[in-house]
């Protein structure tokens, strides 16, 4: 996987509220994704959306749907999911912010899209 | 056109606000660096502790490396006739490796809320990582190298002043301080506080629900700090200024994954460092890479971060004549608040008031504590309204507020959560003074007393909750309160994205007909174009226009309509007609 087809999905696990998954940040190389600009956070998943973060999600298999969601709208073929451990293993892996996306794709969680995936295939077919 | 001179100071060595980062070059410079300094009279040097020590254990001042002779720069200084402020730091600086403590003593990485090690990106893209202050250790390391600079500054005769620092950042619009940690350190000495609670009978035996827990965190971390600022105090004593906060643009944790991909926004900086002076605290732009420090941040920072700013902040009570005639950040009204509470603004919130002010006064208002509050200080202030809440009232803040009121001060009271003796005292203050109160009912029992120039605005916000939670209701409450104090005010009607606070400062001989002169500073930190309309009063008048970039003006009687282009800035300066 290319690091460039990626979503980055800053994630965090809030201990007080029984142990629920909270979107902090989603990037990719090309850029931030807007959460305040999103239609789906607008409509469908509005109660999703407080405080500048994304969540709660109960358990792993939503917050990686809901980031698949996010990678698509971001046309982006995967995720790279880190949680607390990846980030603390790759901010202490590295000395500079230009460094610390390598580390966070080598640390992180990567899935691809399966979606993303069937649909790059049948655009190969098409084309 | 008229243009305020703009000071050069965005690099390594000096990265802002009056700082000199000695570390950063030879000593062999730093007379010709200092040389460059230009406009001020103070230099603030932040002392780097770990740069004279590695282990905690042994010191360099002067010894080895030439770039610790502190004495050396400090003489410098003294030469081009700049008074010396050295910051020591009680909390982690997000600036320097490691926070800032001794390479050796770097074990405990302090955390988030949710275990992240907390690490920032300082202006050169640098990643630092912070180690707790809980670590006892540290501690201990910090107060024997308080009393080996002690040691040092007597031994060597320096004559500086030293002022414990603070160093935090804005988190959703509240001051958050590096100290703040939830790493193991932490909760090991917090289980000790709690223990020693519970040995005081302060915590019962159906031990602590969460919000207690939350409020005993913070008591336990303002506790830790007070501990760092008087260990410093004890050992600095001859030469101790005080304390002082900072808070870090672009200080946010979040902060170093979106300078991962450049995502650094002008409109976000600029709010950071607005809510900062809101809160008396004052901004440090070292974070930000330099080549964001240019446009209209450059803009921004040269009037609200100046060098008459910093000689303000470190210099307020003692100032000489001849800053009168220097701008000034002015508030119209404040508000005072208990910054330890949990809930300190939660009152405030549910009266409408602040939505209000974020409305009718934006950035015009500003938030103080009520431990750096004395009346006599307010009474040659700016402020046009002071706010305070029922429920923070004591004796003594209360009889102060009054005092201020019968020095022709206006002060609004919240009666909400105020206690019987406080009612009581307010009701003797009545009689005693043998005032007209003035009866209102509107949404809520409100009194008016009227005393020379001073009004007294006494009203109950537990009956605004009750009657409509709507913040519409609450907020044409207010409007109507204001209209009916009398109060001058501009009416701005500004695009999302525009941004602007006032300035004033006292007239010269030459302007004698205005009491004083008032400032507008408007930015336009968006990307897109923007339109501002300013509806003043007759008792302005308006003057010039300076410093104009990307914009355009057309003015009517009594009226100007603003046309920005993407980041555009200007400044319109109105002479107030004495009444």
């Amino acid at each position: 996987m290319n690091i460039e087809k990626v979503l980055f999905v800053i994630y965090s696990i809030e201990n007080k509220s029984g142990m629920n998954r909270f979107i902090d940040l989603a990037y990719s190389l090309k850029g931030l994704v807007q959460f305040d600009e999103l239609q789906l956070l607008k409509d469908e998943y509005a109660q999703f959306y407080k405080n500048d973060r994304i969540g709660p999600f109960d358990t792993e298999e939503e917050l990686i749907r809901f980031s698949y969601l996010l990678s698509e709208k971001s046309r982006m073929e995967a995720v790279c999911l880190c949680g607390s451990e990846a980030i603390n293993t790759a901010l202490t892996k590295v000395s500079k912010v230009s460094d610390l996306n390598e580390a966070l794709f080598e640390v992180g969680e990567i899935l691809e899209n399966p979606e993303e995936k069937k649909r790059g295939l049948f655009s190969g077919l098409l084309n | 056109m008229l243009t305020t001179p703009v000071i050069k100071d965005d690099d390594l060595v000096f990265p802002g606000e009056g700082w000199f980062l000695y570390w950063k070059t030879s000593a062999s410079l730093w007379q010709t660096k200092l040389e460059e300094l230009s406009g001020t009279t103070k230099v603030i040097i932040p002392i780097n502790w770990s740069f004279h020590s590695d282990t905690g254990d042994r010191f360099d001042f002067a010894n080895e490396k030439p770039e610790t002779d502190l004495k050396k720069l400090s003489e410098i200084c003294k030469q081009l006739g700049k008074e010396v402020i050295f910051l020591l730091p009680v909390s982690p600086m997000p600036f320097l490796p490691n926070g800032g403590i001794p390479f050796i003593l770097s074990r405990n990485h302090a955390k988030n809320e949710n275990g992240v090690v907390k690490a920032y990106a300082d202006g050169e893209g640098n990643i630092n990582q912070l180690y707790s202050f809980y670590d006892p250790r540290i501690f201990t390391a910090f107060t024997l190298f308080c009393n080996k600079l002690a040691e040092y500054f007597s031994t060597s005769g320096i004559d500086g002043g030293v002022w414990a620092t603070e160093c935090g950042h804005m988190n959703n619009g509240e001051y958050s301080s590096y100290l703040e940690d939830h790493s193991r350190a932490f909760d090991n000495g917090f289980s000790r506080f709690v223990q020693a609670k519970k040995e005081e009978g302060v915590i019962g035996s159906d031990g602590i629900h969460a919000d207690m827990e939350l409020s005993l965190k913070k008591e336990y971390q303002l506790m830790i700090r007070d501990l760092y600022v008087q260990g410093a105090e004890k050992e600095l004593e001859t030469y101790w200024q005080g304390f002082k906060r900072y808070g870090f643009l672009l200080g946010n944790s979040n902060e170093v994954f979106l300078r991962t991909i450049d995502h650094l926004s002008d409109i976000e900086i600029m709010d950071e460092a607005l809510d900062l002076l809101g809160s008396g605290i004052y901004p440090s732009s070292i974070l930000l890479p330099s080549r964001r420090k240019k446009g209209v941040f450059k803009s921004f920072q040269n009037k609200f971060l100046s060098r008459e700013s910093v000689e303000h902040f470190f210099n307020d009570k003692t100032l000489t004549t001849s800053h009168d005639y220097f701008f000034k950040q002015s508030f119209s009204v404040k508000v005072f608040y208990h910054e330890n509470s949990q809930d300190k603004k939660k009152y405030l919130e549910e009266s409408g008031f602040i939505g209000f002010c974020e409305n009718f006064f934006a950035w015009d208002h500003c938030f103080a504590s009520y431990k750096d509050f004395e009346w006599e200080d307010e009474l040659d202030s700016e402020h046009q309204f002071y706010y305070f809440s029922g429920n923070d009232l004591d004796m003594k803040t209360l009889s102060s507020a009054l005092r201020m009121f019968m020095n022709g001060i206006n002060i609004i009271i919240d009666k909400r959560g105020m206690n019987d003796g406080i009612r009581r005292r307010l009701e003797s203050f009545y009689l005693e003074n043998e005032l007209e109160i003035e009866k209102i009912r509107y949404l809520t029992q409100i009194e008016t007393i009227s005393m020379g120039e001073g009004r007294l605005f006494i009203y109950d916000s537990e009956e605004l909750l009750n009657i409509d939670t709507k913040e519409e209701k609450k907020h044409q409450f207010w409007s109507k309160v204001f209209n009916s104090l009398d109060f001058d005010y501009c009416e701005i009607d500004a695009e999302s994205g525009i941004r602007y606070a006032w300035h004033e400062r006292n007239v010269g001989p030459s302007e004698l007909k205005f009491d004083k002169v008032r400032r507008l500073n408007i930015f336009n930190p968006s990307s897109y174009k923007r339109k501002i309309k300013i509806k003043y009063p007759a008792s302005l008048v308006f003057q010039k226009i300076i410093d104009e970039q990307s914009v355009e003006m057309s003015n009517t009687t009594h009226e100007i309509e603003l046309n920005f282009m993407p980041k555009g800035s200007v400044s319109l300066d109105f002479g107030v007609i004495s009444q």
